[in-house]
């Protein structure tokens, strides 16, 4: 079975595009409930990403993780039936009441657990795959060992986030709207993804935007996994993440055509990592926390 | 209706007891092991059985913290420990892991488990999921408004528990990984280094737009709730939290008695007034270094809910002794130096029973008999001759005059 390459793109009209350079699968956000995406789209727009991939053979998943309100319930369960008609393939999803209410629509089978940080061990994964979900995303923080002893012990489906600039941080909070108010700046920052920080200390420059769901902020470095593709593979991932944020739908092409060139050939993973580091120095590209063992005290 | 719990943080076994003392009517200890704040910890599993054999005789509860996100090593041990935790009469375990929530059902079924905010529930919907797994309690994300809990519990099946006071995470609680990025410590496993509050330039495309003299931090004043506590009683909450295991003894006593007041009142008499609010202002200023606001219960923190270019308020009052004991026939008291202080200083004492009651600092005293002049070494023990009602477990502050304002 081929191995699933997920991306986000960054209209509709990139599918095509993003297909023939060896993506299997489109992520996207919807209206109703905005969410860090690259694209959000109406009812419409979703049947027309369901015609396109279809066409195309392949998967339509949809970003649903949103922290939700009490008062967004009624939507929530209005969107998950409009998802069910459409005929998405998978729904990223955060928060648990999405399975409450996917489970009595009985459409558990569609879910794909995104708790960003929360799956760093086998046994927790397996409890969540457990409830009948279709996948489980790996955390971005945990190291290539651990990724490797998770996938080979759990039964299912997990995913990893092989490339791109990981979430570091989400607030509800309108944090840049809030400091520019406090400076007394107009300057646009809603929406603004050209935005970054830099620590008064260090030199990371470090991705932040705001949008209606918060305020979110992305590491100071772009992971990228070309080297432990077949490490992957060999645990028994199927299913690879490229996180797109701060791309544009080039660079993103060429990046899949990368990755699944690396697939045919692991024994191109270094060269391609080496090249990345070469070519691509403003993204600071590195291996994350793969080979890093981040403390569990001070 | 039965009582909304109050919840305190127990940093070791001295404030476990004070804090109880002061009012708690539960509080939240993390152990060595599973436990984020883990250098906050000093809990053996002996320490733990002493702290819930003292919190049952008070008639109080103890909570344990087992909220680390494990990775693939933190697993060993684990079972033992909550058996432990439940052999030793522990009422109810915090817990972030579904895994860890299942296995502590299995093996430990005397534990109730509570669902820590480390999950960011926000809703029933999630509620409804950890009632059908068997939990017991979740506690609430931050990030709730006061609109959203009280539409929450509606249709809430299980008890919830709010945070009324303390620290605020910036992010949605364990979703933020800024830590381990920037220092490599993790935030989920006890190391978190508290990078949002450090100070940031911000540019747009290579052009700063930051100012140089108020750089850009993800830095949140500190949550307080009390004028939403009348709303959130009536709504139902079981419990109120106060967050702070690294606080001083003198801040939990402050902190947890002013809840308790405040509880008291509006449970005896259905109302709470702005003098009541004014005291416990009055109060909380005289031990917080750091501003507080009322979170998200007002809705969406605003520009004046955050810490820009500064990061602390300063105490109205300085805690200086711990009453030992007093002896009513002498009207001597026994005093643990806490800070320095001196004959004649103004000087207010508090205590479980003992409403606020200034007087001077008289003549002091070693335990020698020889006269101090200045109570400058911590911890020293002292006489002195104090013509109020003192009782062991009191506390003495030193009057200063600093803001006494909060919000």
């Amino acid at each position: 079975m081929e191995e699933n390459i997920i991306v986000s793109p960054y209209t509709l009209a990139d599918i095509e595009k993003l297909y023939d350079a060896g993506a299997t699968s489109i992520l996207v956000g919807i209206d109703a409930f905005p969410f860090a995406s690259t694209i959000y789209v109406n009812h419409d727009e979703l049947k027309e990403a369901r015609k396109q991939t279809k066409a195309l053979g392949m998967n339509l998943y949809v970003n649903l993780n949103a922290f939700f309100m009490e008062h967004d319930i009624d939507v929530l369960v209005k969107e998950l039936k409009v998802l069910k008609d459409v005929g998405v393939d998978g729904i990223y999803f955060t928060d648990l009441a999405v399975y409450t209410e996917a489970k009595k629509l009985d459409m558990t089978d569609l879910l794909i657990y995104n708790p960003d940080t929360l799956l760093t061990n086998h046994l927790d994964v397996q409890e969540y795959l457990n409830l009948g979900l279709q996948m489980c995303t790996l955390a971005s923080e945990i190291t290539l060992e651990d990724v490797v002893s998770i996938a080979s012990k759990v039964t299912g489906r997990v995913e990893v986030i092989v490339h791109g600039r990981l979430s570091m941080m989400h607030s509800k909070r309108t944090l840049l709207t809030n400091y520019m108010r406090f400076i007394n700046s107009d300057h646009p920052v809603v929406d603004n993804k050209r935005l970054y920080l830099i620590e008064e200390k260090r030199d990371d420059h470090m991705p932040i935007f705001e949008d209606v769901s918060g305020t979110h902020m992305y590491t100071g470095f772009t992971l990228a996994s070309f080297e432990e593709m077949d490490d992957f593979v060999k645990a028994g991932i199927r299913d690879f993440r490229i996180e797109s944020m701060f791309s544009n739908v080039d660079e993103l092409c060429r990046i899949i055509k990368d990755y699944r060139y690396v697939l045919k050939h692991p024994e191109s993973g270094r060269a391609f990592y080496q090249e990345y580091e070469r070519n691509f120095v403003e993204q600071h590209i590195t291996k994350g926390f793969l080979y890093t063992k981040t403390g569990a005290k001070k | 209706m039965s009582k909304v719990e109050l919840l305190a943080p127990a940093g070791d076994l001295a404030r476990l007891k004070i804090a109880i003392r002061y009012g708690a009517n539960a509080v939240y200890l993390g152990g060595k092991k599973f436990s984020l704040r883990s250098r906050a910890s000093n809990f053996e599993i002996a320490d733990i059985a002493e702290g819930v054999e003292f919190a049952h005789a008070h008639g109080a509860h103890v909570h344990v913290t087992v909220n680390m996100l494990p990775h693939e090593e933190d697993l060993e041990g684990l079972e033992a420990y909550l058996k432990d935790l439940e052999r030793v009469g522990v009422d109810a375990i915090i817990v972030a892991s579904f895994h860890i929530m299942k296995l502590a059902k299995q093996v430990a079924p005397n534990l109730e488990v509570h669902v820590s905010t480390q999950h960011s529930s926000t809703n029933s919907g999630v509620i409804d999921f950890y009632e059908s797994q068997g939990m017991n309690r979740v506690v609430l994300a931050r990030e709730c408004t006061l609109d959203d809990v009280k539409t929450t519990m509606q249709h809430a099946k299980l008890p919830v528990e709010v945070f009324i006071h303390g620290g605020m995470c910036i992010s949605y609680s364990g979703r933020c990984t800024m830590s381990n990025s920037m220092t490599l410590r993790d935030a989920n496993r006890g190391g978190c280094a508290q990078s949002c509050r450090w100070k940031y330039k911000l540019y747009d495309a290579g052009t700063p737009i930051y100012k140089e003299d108020h750089l850009f931090s993800m830095s949140s004043k500190d949550l307080n709730a009390m004028r939403f506590l009348p709303e959130l009683i009536d709504a139902g909450v079981a419990s109120f939290k106060i967050e702070g295991r690294m606080k001083s003894p003198y801040y939990l006593a402050t902190v947890v008695r002013s809840y308790r007041k405040l509880i008291d009142t509006y449970e005896q008499t259905g109302v709470l007034s702005d003098a009541d609010y004014a005291w416990v202002v009055k109060e909380l200023a005289k031990a917080e270094n750091r501003l507080t606001g009322p979170g998200f219960y007002a809705g969406l923190p605003k520009v004046e809910d955050h810490l820009y270019g500064v990061n602390g308020a300063g105490v109205s009052q300085e805690f200086i002794a711990y009453v030992l004991d007093y002896d009513d026939a002498t009207n001597m008291a026994k005093l643990e130096v806490r800070n320095n202080f001196t004959t004649n200083d103004q000087a207010e004492a508090f205590g479980p029973s003992l409403d606020n009651t200034y007087f001077t600092i008289d003549t002091l005293y070693d335990e020698e008999g020889q006269i101090v002049d200045v109570a400058r070494n911590p911890m020293q023990v002292l006489y002195t001759k104090v013509d109020i009602k003192l009782k062991k477990h009191d506390m003495i502050r030193k009057v200063m005059t600093k803001r006494e304002s909060v919000y």
